[in-house]
């Protein structure tokens, strides 16, 4: 069983955005690494193959050659990776990653592409469903359990006070809610296994893609940091006057009753 | 010369020297099945050790007790001496002892002894079998060597006694040997030959007990006569806490990582085994084994480890396996075809079958254990070892503790935060950082905050307090705020070397950036780490605790604090407080005085002792990376030193480590009434209020 895992690279979680300008996040400094959900698709990705045997092969994409979140991916046990690299995708949206992955994965022999259910950095979802759009082929997100019946898949998704249960036919195409597991720590041997194995760089002609069929559909107007939230204030004095004053600026500053 | 006597006499030697020579080069050969460790350097260091712990029984007095076996110790060295003069007057019945320069002063001082070996034996006897405490075990190995002594004894008194009664005249030699003269007396009245008789079958007697304790000694636990003088020469010569290994990650031959075979220790580390006394001393004081953890350090060395070694190391020495790793795959799959039951042992995992994971994570690597251990064990780097493997080969930690890893890999501090906020704490306080300095080169002090004064509220109250007193005292010094990564106490102490040699690797490249020289912490743990352990790794700093430096700048006259009656409305209640040392700053720096002194500076403070306290403190239950992990199995450490704490009824427990803090503070939150108003404070707290 081949299986492809789509992985991404994001800022971590804590880390302070800072805008280089109003269209552009300065990612100087930031800490990187894979995005939290596709660690679940990678190690259900190796449990599989665990069970049934194959390959694991990752596939990424980012606008500048990075190769930190497919090195813990390839850590934790994935076999081989590949990385679509083009200065031109700085501005790529969701279309342009779906396009640009199809396009990758339909180079690869697979039977099941696991990513995350979504990325930690734009929260779209996007992604995974034009993939599955683009190769003809089933999706179902946000799944908790898979379980894999010869050329089809029973995956449990979670809905809104409940569970789902649907069975697909391979390959189709799986993105993980965070319960379906729990990522492995990766062990030192597989660590230094990892520096070794391939990851292959490849750009957008490599592929037989232009800048143009795979330009963004949607662009940046402005990006702008929420407000910054203001320390608490006590009121003190009198219970009765205290809480008259606090009626009040509930009233006319919060203005909120 | 009584021929008849010594043909009897060799015929029983021969079997007793083969016995024992077997038994000890097996145990030799076991011991050796470990890995190779340098402990043959500073010679001249370990001979003062092995007289200061071995013929002086330093370690030994820690305890008042321990005196009973320095006593025992010389006075079966005096025994064992007078041995060779005993069995020749056995055996020349005619003839003129002689006397190999022992004259009557060696006998005096040998009979004595043996009397108060004697008594000692007697005092380990009730201790063992009447007032027993729980460390010590009562088996019938234990009562068999001192009953093998007592007789040894015994029967020299009854010999030296007959003939001393049926001699002619009265014997120069013997004549300071007070309990040599008392049996004689008791003897007096007897017939020459029944004195004759008695002297006879005390002969033999004495020397059938004496070869048979011979060969006993290598089979027994006893061997630790001869194994724990050897390993008190071999004892680590380095700082508490700088014991432990920087292993090799770039060796690309390494398939390895950490132990879990018990041959992947080294020779020194099994040796341990071997030399534990079993007198428990260790026992009583690790806060896993007395909060009902199964972490037991003595069961662990003296049993579980020493068994496996020689269940496993005999078979493996049968097959001349040097090790069970996977170079010997082969070998040990024809094991398993020929003799099952030999494939069994050897396939035993020293993880999980012999020593469990609960034991191998409950270790707070207080270190007390080693502290206390008179034959200089080394407990606390065993289960290192043992962790390095659960951490680095099978990535096995607790889900808590693995989140505190992966958020000091991505954010460099434990709790996570991100690490662009890490000077977010001092930003009022007018700190100077590194990276700003003109020359900072010439920055005086470096004050290493560590994630615990930049993130954790409460220490950040302690780092407050430090920067405004060190800049009262007009000390030169900087922060390095965002370039700081977390020192790694933890991370190395879980067992995962690799991200610590990274961490490290970081740390080490920005101080020496910097050229930085003398460094200030209020973190016990960052203390130890950038002390001890950052000197494998190229970093050499001295180190100091805020308390030290502290107490140093008052001292010197560099800092004044404002007299008592200037003092009233600076909130400095009278209060009782109850110290509480430290592991990392107390038993790893033997650091006590500076925060008792700085304490004893405040006006209107009475500090009072624990029970447990210096060497012997109670740990809070938070080293070795326990701070981030739950801890469900028995009762709670940090309880039980609040408890403890409490019996003395203090206002305030004194504390002089971030981790301690926490760890005391919600102790106190579940053990006593909010009304109380008990507090748990660092000196630094109280000092920064007479400015």
């Amino acid at each position: 069983m081949n299986i492809v895992v789509l992985v991404k690279q994001v800022f971590d979680s804590e880390a302070k955005i800072i805008l280089k300008n109003t269209t552009q996040i300065d990612d100087t400094g930031v800490t990187q690494g894979m995005n939290l959900l596709d660690e679940n698709a990678v190690e259900e990705a190796l449990t599989l193959k665990q069970k049934f045997g194959g390959e694991v092969i990752l596939v990424s994409m980012n606008p500048v050659k990075t190769e930190k979140a497919l090195r813990d991916a390839l850590a934790m046990g994935a076999d081989r990776a590949i990385l679509i690299t083009d200065p031109v995708l700085q501005n790529a949206d969701e279309f342009t990653a779906a396009q640009v992955l199809a396009k990758a994965i339909s180079t690869l022999n697979y039977d099941v592409i696991l990513s995350g259910k979504a990325s930690s950095d734009y929260q779209a979802s996007q992604v995974p469903a034009r993939i599955a759009e683009i190769l003809g082929i089933p999706h179902v997100n946000v799944v908790v359990n898979i379980d894999i019946q010869g050329d089809k898949a029973v995956v449990t998704r979670e809905v809104d006070g409940g569970s789902e249960i649907i069975e697909v036919p391979l390959p189709s195409i799986i993105t993980a809610q965070q319960s379906l597991n729990t990522p492995r720590y990766p062990t030192v041997p597989n660590i230094m296994k990892a520096k070794k194995k391939e990851l292959k760089v490849l750009s957008l002609a490599d592929l037989g893609l232009t800048a143009d069929e795979v330009a963004a559909k949607m662009s940046i107007l402005e990006y702008s940091l929420p407000p910054v939230r203001k320390a608490g204030r006590i009121i003190s004095g009198d219970p009765a006057q205290a809480s008259a004053e606090l009626a009040s600026l509930l009233q006319s500053e919060a203005k909120v009753i | 010369m009584n021929v008849l006597w010594l043909v009897c006499l060799l015929v029983l030697i021969a079997p007793t020297v083969y016995i024992f020579i077997t038994a000890a080069r097996k145990k030799l050969a076991l011991v050796m099945l470990g890995t190779p460790e340098n402990r043959f350097d500073q010679k001249g260091s370990r001979f003062r050790q092995f007289v200061n712990n071995v013929l002086l029984g330093k370690k030994l007095m820690n305890e008042p007790y321990g005196i009973f076996h320095v006593v025992i110790f010389w006075g079966f060295v005096f025994i064992v001496l007078a041995e060779l003069p005993f069995i020749l007057e056995g055996l020349l019945v005619d003839t003129e002892l002689p006397t190999f320069g022992i004259g009557p002063i060696f006998f005096m001082i040998k009979d004595v002894l043996a009397g108060c070996v004697f008594l000692g034996l007697i005092g380990a006897l009730i201790r063992r079998w009447i007032v027993r405490p729980a460390r010590l075990y009562r088996t019938f190995e234990a009562f068999l060597v001192v009953f093998f002594i007592m007789m040894i004894i015994l029967t020299d008194w009854l010999f030296a006694g007959a003939r001393l009664a049926m001699a002619a005249e009265p014997a120069p030699l013997y004549e300071l040997a007070p309990f040599y003269h008392l049996f004689a007396s008791a003897m007096g009245n007897a017939s020459p030959s029944g004195l004759e008789a008695i002297a006879n079958v005390m002969w033999w007697l004495h020397v059938i007990i004496l070869l048979t304790f011979t060969a006993y000694i290598p089979n027994s636990k006893h061997l630790h006569l001869i194994a724990a003088p050897i390993n008190s020469f071999f004892a680590s010569l380095k700082p508490t806490g700088g014991q432990i290994a920087p292993m090799d990650l770039e060796d690309e031959d390494a398939t390895e990582f950490g132990v879990s075979r018990i041959e992947g220790f080294t020779w020194k580390q099994l040796l341990d085994s071997f030399s534990c006394g079993e007198c428990g001393r260790c026992m009583d004081n690790c806060p896993a084994q007395l909060t009902g953890k199964p972490l037991n350090p003595k069961e662990l060395l003296a049993r579980t480890l020493k068994n496996h070694l020689i269940e496993k190391g005999e078979v493996m020495l049968k097959y001349g396996l040097k090790s069970t790793g996977e170079e010997n795959e082969e070998k040990i799959a024809e094991i398993t075809g020929e003799n099952p039951e030999d494939a069994a042992i050897l396939a035993k995992s020293l993880i999980n079958d012999v020593v469990t994971e609960d034991v191998i994570w409950s270790c707070t690597t207080c270190m007390s254990c080693q502290i206390q251990c008179p034959v200089s064990n080394e407990h606390v780097n065993k289960i290192i070892d043992m962790r390095r493997y659960q951490a680095m080969m099978e990535g096995a930690f607790t889900p808590e503790l693995e989140t505190a890893l992966r958020n000091v890999e991505n954010n460099f501090n434990p709790w996570g935060i991100g690490w662009s906020n890490r000077e977010d704490w001092a930003k009022d306080l007018g700190v100077k950082l590194l990276r700003d300095a003109e020359d900072p080169e010439n920055v005086e002090y470096l004050y290493w905050v560590g994630c615990a004064g930049s993130f954790d509220s409460r220490a950040q109250k302690v780092a407050t307090a430090t920067v405004k007193i060190l800049t009262a005292a007009g000390v030169d010094f900087a922060i390095l705020g965002t370039e700081e990564k977390c020192c790694g106490d933890f991370v190395r102490r879980a067992g995962n070397e690799y991200a610590y040699q990274s961490l490290v690797a970081e740390n080490v490249e920005t101080l020496n950036g910097y050229k930085v020289k003398k460094i200030v912490t209020a973190c016990p743990h960052c203390l130890n780490a950038l002390k001890n352990d950052y000197p494998s790794f190229d970093g050499n700093y001295e180190v100091f605790h805020h308390t030290q430096l502290i107490n140093q700048l008052i001292t010197d006259g560099k800092l004044t604090l404002k007299e008592e009656d200037q003092l009233k409305d600076a909130g400095l209640e009278p209060r009782t407080i109850a110290y509480h040392d430290s592991c990392y700053l107390g038993r790893y720096q033997q650091e006590y005085q500076a925060p008792r002194d700085l304490f004893a500076r405040v006006p209107g403070v009475t500090l009072m002792e624990m029970d447990r306290h210096h060497d012997k403190s109670f740990c809070c239950g938070a080293g070795g990376g326990r701070m981030w992990m739950e801890e469900t199995l028995g009762t709670r450490i940090n309880q039980t030193r609040v408890e403890q704490a409490l019996a003395k009824d203090p206002q305030a427990i004194g504390a002089n480590c971030p981790f301690c803090m926490t760890m005391l503070e919600d102790g106190v939150k579940e053990k006593v009434d909010p009304e109380k108003g008990i507090t748990v404070v660092d000196p630094a707290e109280l000092i920064v209020k007479m400015l």
